[in-house]
């Protein structure tokens, strides 16, 4: 495998082409094409930002620069394609791959914002509201009044008070069975139909309602 | 999953040579996985653009071999040593020291934690028990330590030399 720097701009520049081909497509609302485009670009750069860590096996063990400006662009590009990545599961509902993606690019690049602020909109979207409200904290404390984040912090609000409204519910359906059992004990048959009938509209209208995903906007 | 005739994903190696595998091959590799899953089941070939013919064609032969193996959770690394190499990977392993560090940076490319594990593992049992001089010679390594750093050098790890 080769090492040098030339081959890591190649690299870079391959990789850009194909983000910015993704970043086109998703204009157009073709998601999936976008996906394609942003794979394919990791395709190119992946592996490539640990350099150090296997430096050790080139062949020419040249020292490697301290601040290689290749290096550190080849991390912000990965960045900013696993963010996009992460709008785009975001569009598709897929929560979890979501978080993921974003995981991935604040691991290459710990101030992008817009990947923590993807990943809270896919932790509330999810249900995970603490880890919502940790990202949404950070957010808030970089821009305090960015409309986004508020919108997100209304969002978050709502989907606790979905959750609390559960809970109670889960609980009440589990008082109500435990009274009707001992209702139970004395002679009463009937009174297990009705119990059910509870407990299936309570899991009926306990259905978590996706939010439209918003702040979808790319980075170049 | 299914014992149905899987579907065959296309992929390329650096120089341009397309290769067929079973999705349960491919997605050995993490980053195929997520690819394949976000982008769905296409005839294009995935080019991959890192690693060589030759390398690829090892890694899909290690990755064949363990298709079935259960997805290994990244938690569980409590009883990782360097000894539970089994028949099949360590024959697997005995390649020129070349290919073996290839196989390294395919297997960390294309984000296959066993291979990763396997191959590292491999080169952690070339240097064990082994001393300075012997580990030079191993890996070709030339002493570039003045004969005064070398002392020093030693003298700073005397504490985990003899017992």
């Amino acid at each position: 495998m080769q090492s040098s720097n030339t081959n890591n701009e190649e690299k870079l520049a391959a990789g850009k082409q194909e983000k910015d081909l993704g970043n086109e497509y998703f204009k157009k609302g073709e998601v999936t094409e976008a996906l394609r485009h942003y794979h394919q670009a990791l395709l190119h750069l992946h592996g490539l930002q640990n350099n150090k860590t296997f430096a050790v096996f080139r062949k020419e063990q040249e020292e490697e620069p301290k601040k290689d400006p290749i290096q550190e662009e080849i991390m912000k590009t990965t960045s900013v394609i696993y963010s996009n990545i992460a709008a785009c599961l975001i569009k598709n509902q897929k929560w979890s791959r979501a978080i993921d993606s974003a995981n991935k690019a604040l691991k290459n690049d710990p101030d992008n914002t817009k990947a923590l602020f993807r990943r809270a909109q896919a932790y509330i979207n999810e249900g995970n509201t603490t880890r919502a409200r940790e990202d949404l904290e950070k957010l808030s404390a970089k821009n305090p009044e960015d409309a986004a984040v508020k919108r997100e912090w209304h969002n978050l609000r709502l989907k606790d008070k979905e959750q609390d409204e559960k809970q109670r519910r889960d609980l009440k359906g589990m008082f109500e069975r435990k009274w009707k059992s001992e209702e139970k004990e004395e002679g009463e048959k009937k009174s297990e139909n009705k119990d059910e009938k509870l407990t299936s509209t309570a899991a009926g209208s306990s259905k978590t309602s996706a939010m439209e995903p918003r702040f979808i906007e790319l980075d170049e | 999953m299914s014992t149905i005739e899987q579907k065959k994903v296309k992929l390329t190696s650096s120089e341009g040579t397309e290769f067929q595998v079973e999705r349960s091959v491919a997605e050995r590799s993490v980053l195929l996985k997520n690819m394949l899953e976000d982008v769905g089941e296409n005839d294009m070939a995935i080019p991959l653009p890192n690693v060589t013919g030759p390398i690829l064609t090892k890694v899909i032969d290690y990755c064949t071999h363990h298709r079935n193996d259960p997805i290994q959770n990244h938690d569980d690394d409590l009883k990782k040593t360097s000894e539970d190499i089994d028949d099949w990977d360590a024959e697997f392993c005995k390649v020129d020291q070349g290919t073996l560090f290839e196989l390294i940076l395919a297997a960390n490319y294309l984000d296959i934690k066993p291979l990763l594990d396997l191959t590292c593992k491999t080169v952690a049992n070339m240097i064990k028990n082994k001393s300075p001089e012997e580990i030079r010679a191993t890996f070709n390594i030339t002493n570039d330590f003045t004969p005064e750093e070398e002392e020093q050098v030693r003298k700073e790890n005397e504490w985990c030399e003899e017992r």
